[in-house]
């Protein structure tokens, strides 16, 4: 484990407990754990944006103690999106065994460089799976893999 | 798996391996392979099947030799029963030559090695009584010994 790991194992340990004190234990954290939170440094570039140790104190309704802030800065974050095709089919190509998220056992990289197709049987495989048969099978009829029936591609039509 | 063999065929292949390990079908068995050929031509794989119980083969095991070429699995492989037992069975010549349509003509790329060994159980399940077919002493006479050089009349679906 590095020392980035490491601090942010920290930070996600003070975080939860951070949060426990606010929800369940009115009370406040100690001293001690305060001045954790307050050590606690996320920060490598130096360029925060959010510091929420700069807003005035909040104290619990109720019993009028304190209530701890977090103690985050947050200097950098990267938004992180996953992706689909848009196939009803089940996950791996009928021709290559391969998952549709994956490519083509001749491509390196999955996505637009190795995309799928659908045919009007509804059955999908990487595209250049299926331009692979349909060339091989030459002055035959061009026949969908799975289901035998005349190949058609959706997107074409 | 073999260097000049081409990576896509020998991944596919390869993935095959992986899934009948992972679910494995009764009465259906890898033997030995892959085998790589000197010349990285193909790849051979002996499957091992068992007459199904309540068939005329119940209790026979056969030896199934597949080859796959470099065009695997755009082009169907190369399926021969080998060894000393070759079923006695109408489609099943004394060579080890087997008239299946789907070795043939009718292969699809979705086929796999697995899907065969039970189209071949199947065949055998069905045949009622143990004989060659009808021109056997011809065609082992004269076949090539890739049964892919053989033009196959698929002209009985009964047994």
């Amino acid at each position: 484990m590095n020392t980035r790991q490491k601090r942010l194992c920290t930070y996600k340990d003070q975080l939860n407990k951070d949060v426990q004190v606010v929800t369940d234990a009115p009370s406040g954290p100690t001293s001690a754990e305060l001045s954790a939170v307050e050590d606690m440094d996320v920060d490598e570039e130096g360029n925060e944006k959010i510091r929420f140790n700069d807003k005035p104190d909040v104290f619990h309704p109720k019993t009028g103690k304190r209530i701890p802030k977090l103690a985050v800065k947050i200097t950098e974050w990267r938004a992180v999106a996953t992706w689909r095709w848009k196939c009803a089919e089940e996950d791996d190509c009928g021709i290559c065994r391969s998952p549709f998220s994956a490519c083509c056992n001749d491509c390196k990289f999955p996505g637009e460089e190795c995309p799928i197709v659908v045919g009007k049987c509804s059955h999908t495989f990487h595209v250049h799976c299926i331009q692979k048969w349909l060339q091989s099978q030459q002055q035959q009829r061009q026949t969908c893999p799975m289901c035998r029936q005349d190949w058609k591609d959706v997107s074409k039509a | 798996m073999a260097s000049g063999f081409p990576v896509s065929s020998a991944r596919r292949i390869h993935k095959e391996l992986v899934a009948l390990q992972a679910e494995s079908v009764p009465g259906v068995t890898l033997k030995s392979g892959p085998t790589e050929s000197t010349n990285d031509k193909f790849i051979d794989i002996v499957m091992e099947i068992k007459g199904a119980e309540g068939t005329v083969y119940n209790g026979e095991t056969f030896d199934l030799r597949f080859r796959m070429n470099e065009r695997y699995p755009f082009e169907s492989p190369e399926v021969v029963f080998q060894g000393a037992s070759v079923p006695l069975h109408p489609h099943v010549y004394s060579n080890g030559h087997i008239c299946l349509s789907i070795l043939g003509n009718d292969w699809s790329p979705a086929l796999t090695i697995q899907s065969v060994c039970l189209s071949i159980v199947s065949m055998l399940s069905s045949c009622k009584e143990k004989k060659r077919p009808p021109d056997d002493q011809f065609y082992v006479r004269t076949a090539s010994l890739n049964p892919k050089h053989t033009r196959w009349m698929y002209h009985d679906d009964t047994v």
